[in-house]
């Protein structure tokens, strides 16, 4: 007699059936992928999903209303999504999976680099060539930001550059002015200076490899290589061993256990350190006085660079990168309001510490936007004008990324070891070197 | 005197004809969740561990590579070494909680003031968030300001250890953390196979003279088998698997000192995006486990359990 029963056999090939199924279903659809360069939809109308990372309050939702102020008929919804591994991949799965996505952000370089290569992003070269004051990214010489083949997929929207945060109260009290032109030696003698039983003179130390080699400072020329047996890596990391071994800088256990790394500015604001290297989306923790109640007030000086008179990069640059999707129906208007962002609109993500990459926007409007309304009470403003608007910094650019992520989690690991004294600056070279360069061959 | 009829016997009645469809209905539910969220993703991971994919180039960016991700991952030292510190793991996790789980049931299974709100409290920490658990450990293991090192000083310890920033005590301290999460469960499962136990065992040991440790040896152990082997190998695939913890943690950190297969397998797909190879790393490791599962399998076949 005939069964017709349910064998596990049976039940397993039905399940690889399914997945075959599902994997080929996949296969066939192609999603009506937008042809590169072609243009959707209408300048001034449609409905637009934006992705980002930033908190909505902190910027968006503001961009959002004054945008459709001025083009009424152009919808913006914002999506957020965490800028983390988990959060780029629902970034990634949802783009490739033809989740209705007109407009996202890429925050790391090799992001970027993959959504390019897979055909996600629209190529803004001519767009840019064709505004004056967008024109510069496309530059290569000195490039200017992110290119790909030549090509711009996303416009940069922030522009990121590093200066030292001050305790102004500590710095007056030690008597301590700090230098013009100061290099990474003076900020650890000061560090020294300011150093107290209970208090650390920096949180972090200055970076030498960046400012020395560039923005991929990791690579060696041609990018087959890493560059970690760099002398500069060696110096960063050996002034740091040192600086935390003479109790300058604030003990990597301590970072470690409390999770400081995440929140550094726990560290600055509570007084335990006086100095602080970090960046313009740090001052909204000195702004937030209900979380980080302080009553110093913070001054400003340029980022030492590693020695006196020696041409330098700044740790910086232009980031947090606005794409349009390749797939996206209404391309033209997204245009109009990634155009629109990067320009006046940019004054609504400046809270948020996003600050406009081109002048669009007057210093006093930075100024105030970053600093708040009670700025004359925290801090020094004419330090900090002195400081941000400083001219010719030099903002490096990194165009290679093979294995940049893994590269990027084995020297944090690595660094913690060296920084807790769980392994030795030579040990860390060598290990820091072939660890990099097995992640190179393996991401290329 | 007539004899006395036997009651007939009473012919059962015909099983009703049900709808061969009814069963399939009551198991549709379960079976459609298992298929979609089990043995899909099961089949899809073997299929993507023979291509090297990095989900962002989408269905069409797939690439065959054949072996080429089980070649590299059994030349990888990184995956060795993060599978020995997962069998380090689970290998003193699962003895630890159990034995320390099993002396705890008998504890509370002896007559004591507050046994109830005892068993509460030790079952508590089961139920509760990990990552909140997570917080308190952080805290209490502190190497300057936790309650732990303290109290470690207090009592002469001048150089305690520092617990989540060393690598020689990283791993250990999450076994602590495994260990006080865990025990309760297995204690609250010992108990009800305690109470199931046949007194009349105990009874006649004792009439034969067995003491405590005999009588355990001899009529406690050999019950509770069945109850060890389930927990055996249901700790043992849980903790093969352990990740929330150490990714909350630790990071796998320092160095790489808690990177555990879960971790590092983890890493590989979501941080470095290569899918295919982390996919491999999920076949090797579930393949381990199995291994590994089938062994204390037999071991407890042989003892007339489940069989």
């Amino acid at each position: 007699m005939a069964t017709n029963r349910l064998s596990r056999r049976r039940l397993l090939t039905g399940g690889a059936g399914l997945a075959g199924a599902a994997l080929l279903a996949a296969c066939g659809d192609k999603g009506g992928v937008a042809e590169q360069g072609s243009e959707t939809g209408n300048a001034d109308s449609g409905a637009l999903n934006w992705w980002g990372g930033v908190p909505p309050e902190n910027g968006p939702n503001e961009a959002i209303a004054a945008f459709k102020q001025k083009f009424p008929k152009i919808t913006v919804t914002y999506t957020r999504f965490v800028n983390d591994p988990t959060g780029n991949l629902k970034l990634d799965t949802a783009l490739q999976g033809g989740t209705p996505i007109d407009l996202f952000y890429s925050y790391i370089p090799g992001d970027l680099q993959k959504r390019v290569t897979a055909g996600l992003t629209l190529d803004l070269t001519g767009r840019a060539n064709a505004d004056s004051e967008l024109k510069f990214l496309t530059a290569t010489d000195p490039q200017q930001t992110l290119l790909f083949d030549g090509k711009l997929h996303a416009v940069p929207t922030n522009k990121s550059t590093t200066f030292v945060f001050l305790n102004k109260d500590m710095l007056d009290a030690a008597g301590v002015t700090i230098p013009d032109g100061w290099d990474a030696d003076d900020y650890h003698q000061i560090a020294k200076r300011l150093s107290s039983a209970k208090v650390f003179g920096s949180f972090n130390s200055p970076e030498i490899a960046v400012p020395v080699l560039g923005g991929n400072a990791i690579y060696k020329p041609g990018g087959q290589e890493s560059n970690f047996d760099s002398p500069a890596w060696r110096r960063q990391i050996q002034l740091h061993v040192d600086m935390i071994a003479d109790k300058s800088a604030f003990p990597q256990t301590e970072i470690v256990a409390r999770k400081l790394d995440t929140y550094q500015q726990a560290a600055f604001l509570t007084g335990q350190s006086a100095m602080w290297i970090s960046q313009p989306f740090s001052l909204r923790y000195v702004n937030d006085a209900k979380n980080y109640p302080h009553t110093f007030k913070t001054t400003f000086a340029p980022f030492p660079v590693p020695a006196k008179g020696q041409q330098s990069w700044t740790p910086g640059g232009l980031d947090n990168y606005l794409s349009i999707s390749a797939k996206s129906q209404n391309q033209a208007a997204a245009w109009t309001f990634l155009r629109w962002l990067t320009g006046e609109g940019s004054q609504h993500m400046i809270a948020g510490g996003r600050i406009p990459v081109i002048g669009s926007v007057s210093q006093d409007v930075v100024v105030e936007k970053l600093l708040g309304s009670d700025m004359q009470a925290r801090y020094d403003v004419e330090a900090f004008r002195k400081v941000y608007f400083k001219d010719n910094i030099k903002l490096p650019v990194a165009t290679t990324h093979a294995g940049a992520s893994e590269i990027a989690t084995e020297r944090t690991k690595l660094t913690n070891q060296v920084l807790l004294g769980q392994m030795t600056v030579d040990a860390w070279v060598s290990e820091m070197k072939s660890r990099a360069d097995a992640a190179i061959k393996k991401g290329k | 005197m007539a004899a006395q009829q036997l009651p007939l016997p009473v012919r059962p009645r015909a099983t009703r004809r049900t709808n061969p469809w009814v069963p399939w209905a009551f198991i549709a539910p379960n079976l459609l969740g298992m298929l979609a969220f089990t043995l899909v993703p099961v089949v899809t991971g073997l299929l993507i561990s023979f291509t090297d994919w990095n989900v962002v180039s989408g269905i069409d960016g797939i690439r065959w590579v054949g072996l080429a991700n089980f070649t590299e991952l059994f030349a990888d030292k990184q995956f060795w070494a993060a599978g020995g510190r997962t069998l380090l793991y689970a290998g003193v996790s699962v003895p630890a909680t159990t034995l320390l789980g099993l002396a705890l049931a008998h504890a509370l299974n002896r007559p004591l003031p507050g046994r109830g709100a005892l068993r509460a409290i030790f079952f508590i920490p089961h139920i509760v968030n990990m990552i909140a658990i997570g917080t308190a450990w952080l805290l209490l293991l502190n190497p300057s300001s936790g309650l732990v090192n303290q109290g470690l000083r207090a009592i002469g310890v001048d150089e305690p250890p520092l617990w989540f920033i060393s690598q020689t005590w990283a791993l250990p301290a999450l076994m602590l953390i495994t260990l006080w999460g865990g025990i309760g469960y297995v204690a609250v499962i010992y108990l009800a196979a305690l109470q199931n136990m046949p007194r009349d065992l105990y009874e006649a040991a004792m009439v034969d003279g067995a003491g405590l440790w005999r009588r355990f040896r001899t009529v406690t152990w050999p019950g509770l088998m069945p109850t060890t082997t389930f927990l055996g190998i249901t700790a043992f695939i849980g903790y093969s698997q352990g990740f929330g913890l150490i990714a909350y943690l630790t990071a796998g950190g320092p160095g790489d000192a808690t990177t555990v297969l879960s971790y590092y397998m983890y890493q590989n797909g979501f941080q470095y995006y290569r899918f295919g190879y982390a996919a491999a790393m999920g076949v090797v490791s579930f393949l381990g486990v199995m291994v590994l599962t089938l062994l204390l399998w037999r071991y407890q076949k042989g003892r007339g359990l489940y069989t």
